[in-house]
This record gives structure tokens, C-alpha cells and sequence, in this order.
């Protein structure tokens, strides 16, 4: 900082991060992949000039090589101010000194017996898909198990040190019966350190995973798209849709981004402001949710807040970092993130998820005549501006007079963001927070984890068969 | 490299079979959005990944402290990953050093002049751009572009002798957006470079190209098509996205073991037309995805995967072919996500450069010879939905022209294309060509004519 400081900068930010990980790739019960990670980088983010210049390093973190990093910053900023057009502008936030820490505790097993207890839930897992039959062709547990120290210090005098831990996995299982194959993943994540992990009823989840893939296989698909069709959404499927459709285009990056062709911007750029959904719609961003997207305070050392995206179905706020802050005018709500030392932050959603409603999600598929029920996100296909969507699902029924009955696969989802938002008529109770492991953004591409979620939701889209 | 060489020694010692990959790297970025530079970024990092096959079972470590200390740390780290882990089928070794000389071989992969410029020289080119869009006669114009420079070096060391030390090579990636203005009409047009040697950027002719896109739509009729099917035209540049996208996942060993891909119990059945033929060549020059030997020391090689409609293989790493009783095709990649690759990650089998065959058609005939058609020249974000059936959809916000009778007659927007992979393939009705290089999410290279694709399923969403 006092290098930086000593070069005349006009605002200078360092993180400096250290992290232990370890990973799994499971297959029929042996361990098929396993590989440890350890890290350690520094990244500065100097204003030279009204411009942006960053560097980060990993290659030694001596003197003189975190000096020679801080020294191209300033000269990248430097260069980059010739092709600024207003000088860049952070809101004001407050100076913050402290040390956090998450909410686990350390992994208190002898090193030698780790290995062995971590993988024995894991060799249940398969033992459990396996004892389901000739019709698993495969199946794959993957995690990994991490522990991220990092400090942060800028030049307003902030210096603020946090620590946690966080795991992360994915489940799949593909049956085959019939010549119909089915692929079903199934990602998982949480705070904490293997205690936590080991803690996950992950054979439970396996074995449910591996009955839904095998009734698939036996099931049909839509032959016919259905239109504006009545959907009730699992809150694992809703969880999908939300992370596409309103979470990233509420990164206020984004919605600056309209700017310039808003044909081209997401859809938020012009319904900012405006009820966008019924009254008793609720969408927040909250960095407390025990995922591995919590934090305490975000990458630019602003407090992280509980953000209020979509109050009572008027869209009244985005997620900002403390540049776009300043430019809508408002107060930093600590939404800066990156995955490593390695890049830059940017406005990035933590948890984001819709607020709980009033309906049991019984109650909402009693009071469907008719219609599909879509359980678990897969893959989405989004236009560049989340107008328009598709989303696979990894199981679905059909509903008929309020009950649940035939089982579908490869049901897809699509429709009009904004359209799909206002025909919501019911919201369950039943909120869960999904984490998807690799949620990519930015040029070069920055992959972090984030929660997403929501309760269950009904509402009308279109519906298809993938045939 | 003392460090690697002493882990390899001690590996030795104690029987073990170890292999250390050696990576340095220096990326260098610049993000324009709307005429400004928002983003400047240099990244410089490096480390080691270590992998050991005790009893043919294997462990990975990484750590990006190079000192002694670490480096054993992290070998026995990996090893005792190894005791836990399953023994791999069919072990047959890491690789041995390479039958042939290196120098024979030549990829022109390095550019000394790119390495060598600086994060602000790199900023230099971008302001360049930028100058030549907001200097332009025609229009009001608009950029949003990044551009991505990158130099590695990696180096595998391995307990069968092996030592590829030092391999450089250099990318320049971009990406440019252009929005033309005219009155309150504005379009977008986009347009992807990449190479590995700064004399071949050229970024005066994509923007031009760019802006010449954009415009020729603000001259254009906005239409919706009203048919439920529609033949397509991908542009080489959209036809690598679909390469990369939708193709690449379908063709790697892991997905075909599990059965999470299309193409798994396909083998020598036809999966397109007898005109369409796609290889792995990981040796062409000036390939983003070239390289002497794969990340674990193989020789690359040429796979088909694709001849005269027919599907005749899978891409393999060490792993994924004792699996599959095959040998390993020289496509073990340590794929970064930002360009090129990771010490972080063990390898795993990933194109290098996924090659169409060029067919017959000029760009200007195959437009020229079509009835009625759409025109994508941009697709983006395009995974399979149901990946097991290699069912996809993807929506381009970007204008697509609409071919009538040989001609260009207007636009659409917003357009959403929905097929089975296996069964468009069956349904390819002309091939360019010219081929375009391009690289995607997840360092995919793709080398991509013109495709057009007949009765292909199109919608809009409202």
C-alpha cells in the first residue's frame, strides 16, 4: 500500500489470498480422480489518471515482485485513461478494520484417518445407486472441500481480513433402459469444512438421484408444445430461472451496459424502476445464506447487504459494486466479487432467491386443474439479454386436477422473462437455496460459486418435448 | 525446474511413476464497452501440477509455490490422493520421451513480438480499435470489444524420462461489438479474431466487416418468419460456436463412457451427411489448440471422428483410454478457462483443434443457390438441453438476414433454433469453402466453413 501510495496514485486496493483445497472424482465406488490445491496470490487494483489498471501475481510474492505487479497496474491504468471518457467514480463507503470468520470450525481428524472418512460416504453413495440395478449405466460423485483465507486493504485505510470454508459437488447418474438413456445431475454445496460435508445425508441423495433417472428411463415426452400452459415450478427449477432471467440482468453492470443499443440490453434496462411482477413478489440478493457465496464483506471491502432486487413486484434495485454505485446514485451494497486474487471484481449475485410466500407447495399443485409441474433446473439457453429463455428440466409431471401424475422426460420450458414474471399467481412457502458451482462472467470468463433459489412458483409459459 | 527435476529423482527412488507439469503464464486484457476502456487487466501466474501413479492408481496435486519445500509437499500430497484412489484399468504408463527430434516439428504457436509486448502496449492496440470505430465515415458507430493477449510456457517432466521442456506459445483473442446508429435505429453487428502471431491481427478488417454487417442491416426490412421450420446458414463463425458448443462435449471420451453423450454406442453409424467429415488435428500451424505433445507428454496426432457422414472415433486421454481399451489420441488438455491452460487442473480429454472439412461452396454461391433461408451470423451460450439426446436450442439476439431467392431481402431478430445434433448433421445441404478459426468458453478451437442446414425448427419467444 505505501509503494502504491508513493507512486501517486489516486486510489489503490490490494487482496492478498491463500487457499487449501481438496478434491474427489467418485466412480463406482473408488476413487476414479483426487487431487490437493495449494494457493497463494496477491491482486491491485489502482486509479491512475480516472482509470482502472490491474494486475495480479502468484510467481513468488516477494518485495520486489509484488512491487514490479503494482508497478504495471499503474502503467496499464496510465495507458487506459487515453481511452476513458469520464474518469472512473467509487461511491463513498465506509473504513472498515476488522478480522470475520464463517460460521464452521476446523476439521479436527488426524490426517491419515481424513481420507478414509471423508470417502466413505461417498463409496455409500455409489453402494446405494448401485443397488438399484442393471439400468445405472453410470454414476459420479465429484467435490471438493476448501479453506480461503483473504485480506483486503485499500487506500481509504479499510483493512479487513475474512476466513472461511466452503465445499462444493455434483452427483450424476445416467440409466439406460430400453434404448432410452437418462443423464441426472445434481449439484450440492454448502459453508463449512469437512465437518459440514460430512454432515450431507449425500447417500440419501444419491439413491433418490438414481430411482428418479431409472423412472425416467420407463416415462414419456410432450410430443406437442403446449402454450401458455399452466407450470408450477419446484423451487430447485425456479432456483435456475432465477439465477438466468433476473439475477444476472439485475448486476448493475449490466443494466449500464443498456446504454449504448438498448435493443441489446437486458430486458431489466427498461422495466428498472416498474412493476415488473405481482405485488406479492419479493426478490433479494443475501450474502448471510450459508452457501460458498457468503461473505461478510465483498471483494472492494464494502459490507455485503442483504439487497432488495424486486420489492413487492416493483423492480427497485440491482447489485452494485462501488463504481456502479456511483453512478446510479445510491449507497455501495457490497455485490463486488471475483472468484480469485486473479481478476478484478465486478457486480456479481451471491444468494439470490425469491422471498417465501404463503402457499404450501401441496396447496398450489391441489389448486392446478391442469398443467405441468417442472422439478430441478438442467440447462438453460438465454438470449444475451435473458428476454427470452429455455430451460430443460430434470424430471416433470404432468398435473391434473390437482394431483400429480405421469411422470415426463426431457420437458422443456420456455418463454418471455417478463411475461412469465407477471403471470406468477402462486408462491410457496417452501424456500431452498440451490448452489450452482461455476456461474460464469465477464471476458476473460471469471467462474464462482453462487446460491440460487426460491420457493415454489406458478405461472404460465410454453412447454415442450426435447423430440 | 530444479525443483520438478529433484521431485521426478525422488519419485524414482521411492518406485514411484510421477509426472510434474511445469506452467508460467502471462495474460493481459482489455474491455471496451460503449467507446471506453471499463476493464485492464494483467494476470501473471504459475505453478506446478503433480500427478503420481502408485500401483496404477493415481493422485494430482497443484501448488503455485515453486521452492523444493513445496513442490515435495505437494508430490506427497498427490501420493497419498494415490493410496486412496481406485487402480485404473489397463495401466500401461505415463508416457516416453518422444520417438522424433521437436525441432522437426513446426506450429509457428510463438510469437516473440507478442510475448514480449507489455500490458499497455497491449492497451494501445485496443485504443487503436477503438479509434478506427469512432473515427468511421459511414455511421455512428459503437464498440464494445475485448481484446486478450497470452503467453505460456509449459514444461512436463516424467519418471519414464520424459522432459518437453519449455514449449511457448502466444494467442491473441478478440472479440469486437459494433453498433451502428442510424436516427433512432441502431444494430448490432459481432465478429471474433483470434491468432497466435501478431502479424496475422488484423482487427482494421473485422471492425471494418463489422460495421459493414451492421449497417447493411440498418438498410434492411425488419421481418419475423412465419413458418415453424426454416433451412439455416451458419457463418464460420457461428459454425464453430456450434462446433464447440454442441459438438466438442459429444466427442470427448468421459462423456461417451458414461453415456451423457449423444454419440455414445454410435460408433461407425452415420450421424450426418456423407459430404460432412470433422477431425481433431492438433498439429495444424497456427492452431490456437496446437501443440508437440498433449499436457501429460503425448504426441498429438490427427483423429477422425467424422468421415463421409460415418462416426469413427473419440478424443482420449491416458485415463479415459485405459478405460475404454484404447490408446490415448494426444488430446489430454489442462484447459484454462480464460485461454489456453491451468496447472490447476489434472488433464482430461478435450479437443485441440476441431477441424471441418471444407466443402465446394463460395460464400456468395451458397447464398446465391439458396430459396429461403436465415443467416446466423452469431450464437452464443449454446449447451445441450438434453445432452444425452444432443437436443439444443439457442436464441440470437443479434439481427439474422433472411435469404430469399439468392438474395438478401431483410432481418429478423431474436430468433430461438431448436434441433437434435445427430439429426441436423443428417440434414447439412451445403458446406463452404472457406474455413475461420475460432476459440470459445473453455479454450475449445474450432476451424469452421459455412454450414447450411436444412428444415431446421425456429421460433420466437413473443
Amino acid at each position: 500500500m505505501d509503494y502504491a501510495l508513493s507512486r501517486k496514485v489516486k486510489y489503490v486496493d490490494v487482496r492478498v489470498q491463500h487457499e487449501e483445497g481438496t478434491g474427489f472424482v467418485m466412480g463406482e465406488g473408488e476413487v476414479e480422480e483426487g487431487g490437493t490445491v495449494s494457493l497463494t496470490g496477491i491482486g491491485v487494483r489502482v486509479i491512475v489518471n480516472g482509470a482502472w489498471g490491474f494486475c495480479s501475481t502468484d510467481s513468488g510474492l516477494s518485495k520486489p515482485r509484488v512491487r514490479e505487479t503494482i508497478d504495471r497496474a499503474i502503467k496499464l491504468a496510465r495507458k487506459s485513461s487515453e481511452g476513458t471518457i469520464s474518469p472512473v467514480e467509487m461511491a463513498p463507503t465506509k473504513v472498515i478494520r476488522t478480522r470475520v470468520k464463517g460460521p464452521d470450525s476446523d476439521f479436527t481428524l488426524k490426517e491419515d484417518s481424513t481420507l478414509e472418512t471423508i470417502l466413505k460416504p461417498a463409496k455409500d453413495c455409489d453402494r446405494r445407486i448401485r443397488s438399484l440395478g442393471s439400468e445405472i449405466q453410470a454414476s459420479s460423485l465429484s467435490f471438493t472441500v476448501g479453506k480461503f483465507t483473504e485480506t483486503f486493504a485499500n487506500s481509504d485505510g479499510s483493512l479487513i481480513t475474512q476466513a472461511y470454508s466452503g465445499f462444493l459437488g455434483t452427483i450424476f447418474v445416467v440409466a439406460s433402459c430400453l434404448g432410452v438413456t437418462e443423464y441426472y445431475p445434481h449439484d450440492f454445496g454448502g459453508l463449512g469444512y469437512y465437518e459440514k460435508f460430512l454432515s450431507e445425508d449425500l447417500p440419501l441423495l444419491a439413491e433418490r438421484i438414481a430411482k428418479k433417472a431409472c423412472q425416467l428411463t420407463g416415462s414419456r415426452t410432450l410430443q406437442k408444445t403446449r402454450t401458455f400452459q399452466t407450470v408450477v415450478m419446484d423451487p430447485h427449477f425456479a432456483a435456475l430461472w432465477v439465477h438466468e432471467t433476473l439475477g444476472h440482468p439485475l448486476e448493475a453492470d449490466r443494466l449500464l451496459g443498456g446504454k449504448g443499443n438498448p435493443e441489446n440490453a437486458p430486458w431489466t434496462y427498461k422495466a428498472f424502476g416498474n412493476k415488473v411482477a405481482p405485488e406479492f413478489l419479493s426478490l433479494v440478493d443475501d450474502p448471510g445464506v450459508e452457501t460458498p457465496a457468503w461473505h461478510k464483506f465483498d471483494d472492494e471491502g464494502v459490507e455485503a447487504k442483504r439487497k432488495s432486487l424486486i420489492t413487492n413486484g416493483v423492480m427497485k434495485g440491482c447489485i452494485h459494486n462501488r463504481e456502479t454505485a456511483a453512478a446510479f446514485r445510491v449507497e455501495p451494497n457490497g455485490g463486488a466479487r471475483s472468484p480469485s486474487y486473479h481478476f478484478t471484481p465486478m457486480p456479481r449475485m451471491c444468494n439470490t432467491y425469491i422471498e417465501p410466500g404463503d402457499w404450501t407447495p401441496d396447496a398450489i399443485i391441489e389448486d392446478t386443474k391442469e398443467g405441468i409441474y417442472a422439478v430441478g433446473g438442467m440447462t438453460p439457453s438465454v438470449d444475451s439479454r435473458a428476454y427470452e429463455w429455455r430451460i430443460s428440466a430434470k424430471e416433470a409431471y404432468i398435473v391434473a386436477k390437482g394431483e400429480i401424475k405421469e411422470m415426463l422426460r426431457d420437458v422443456i420450458l420456455s418463454g418471455v422473462t417478463p411475461d412469465f414474471l407477471i403471470s406468477l399467481d402462486a408462491i410457496g412457502k417452501d424456500l431452498e437455496i440451490t448452489v450452482t458451482p461455476d456461474c460464469g462472467k465477464g471476458s476473460p470468463v471469471q467462474m464462482l460459486p453462487v446460491g440460487n433459489g426460491g420457493p415454489t412458483i406458478r405461472g404460465k409459459t410454453n412447454v415442450e418435448g426435447a423430440e | 525446474m530444479e525443483a520438478c527435476r529433484s521431485v521426478i529423482s525422488l519419485a524414482n527412488r521411492e518406485g514411484i511413476e510421477a509426472e510434474v507439469f511445469l506452467l508460467k503464464r502471462d495474460l493481459k486484457s482489455i474491455r471496451i464497452t460503449s467507446n471506453e476502456i471499463v476493464e485492464a487487466q494483467n494476470i501473471v501466474e504459475g505453478g506446478a501440477g503433480i500427478r503420481v501413479a502408485r500401483n496404477s492408481s493415481m493422485g494430482f496435486s497443484a501448488t503455485n509455490t515453486l521452492e523444493r519445500n513445496s513442490v515435495e509437499t505437494a508430490y506427497r500430497s498427490a501420493l497419498r490422493i494415490a493410496k486412496s484412489s481406485a487402480r485404473i484399468p489397463n495401466w500401461g504408463g505415463l508416457p516416453t520421451p518422444l520417438p522424433t527430434s521437436r525441432e522437426s516439428v513446426s506450429l509457428d504457436s510463438y510469437d516473440k513480438e507478442l510475448a514480449l509486448k507489455s500490458p499497455d502496449e497491449i492497451a494501445e492496440l485496443s485504443l487503436e480499435m477503438l479509434k478506427q470505430v469512432t473515427g468511421h465515415s459511414s455511421s455512428s458507430s459503437a464498440l464494445t470489444s475485448v481484446l486478450i493477449a497470452v503467453f505460456e510456457e509449459f514444461s512436463i517432466f516424467n519418471s519414464n524420462g520424459l522432459e518437453h521442456l519449455a514449449e511457448p506459445s502466444t494467442v491473441l483473442y478478440s472479440r469486437i461489438i459494433v453498433e451502428a446508429k442510424k436516427a433512432a435505429e441502431c444494430c448490432t453487428a459481432m465478429k471474433q479474431f483470434c491468432s497466435r502471431r501478431l502479424a496475422d491481427f488484423n482487427p482494421e478488417s473485422a471492425i471494418e466487416e463489422a460495421i459493414r454487417s451492421a449497417t447493411q442491416v440498418l438498410h434492411l426490412p425488419r421481418r419475423r418468419i412465419s413458418k415453424s421450420k426454416c433451412d439455416v446458414i451458419l457463418s464460420p463463425q457461428s459454425a464453430g460456436a456450434f462446433t464447440a458448443y454442441l459438438v466438442a462435449p459429444m466427442i470427448v471420451g468421459k462423456s461417451v463412457q458414461t453415456g451423457a453423450s449423444c454419440f455414445t454406442n454410435m460408433s461407425n453409424t452415420r450421424v450426418a451427411v456423407e459430404s460432412f467429415s470433422l477431425k481433431d488435428q492438433g498439429r495444424i500451424k497456427g492452431g490456437i489448440g496446437s501443440a508437440i505433445v498433449d499436457d501429460e507428454g503425448n504426441p498429438t496426432r490427427t483423429t477422425t471422428i467424422i468421415k463421409n457422414g460415418l462416426l469413427k472415433g473419440f478424443l482420449y486421454d491416458i485415463l479415459t483410454a485405459c478405460r475404454s481399451e484404447e490408446s490415448s489420441t494426444g488430446n489430454a488438455r489442462r484447459a484454462s478457462d480464460t485461454l489456453g491452460r491451468t496447472y490447476l487442473r489434472a488433464p482430461e480429454p478435450l479437443p485441440t483443434n476441431l477441424v471441418i472439412e471444407s466443402g465446394d461452396y463460395g460464400s456468395e454461391e451458397l447464398i446465391e443457390e439458396t430459396k429461403e433461408a436465415v443467416l446466423l451470423d452469431s450464437i452464443d451460450y449454446t449447451f445441450p438441453l438434453v445432452p444425452e439426446r444432443g437436443y439444443f436450442s439457442v436464441t440470437s439476439s443479434l439481427p439474422a438476414l433472411l435469404i430469399e431467392k439468392g438474395e438478401i431481402e431483410g432481418y429478423t431478430q431474436n430468433l430461438t433454433i431448436s434441433d437434435e445434433l445427430s439429426k441436423a448433421l443428417t440434414r447439412v445441404s451445403g458446406i463452404g469453402k472457406d474455413i475461420q478459426q475460432s476459440t470459445y468458453l473453455g479454450s475449445t478451437v474450432t476451424f469452421s466453413p459455412y454450414l447450411r442446414i436444412r428444415d431446421m425448427a425456429i421460433s420466437y419467444g413473443s
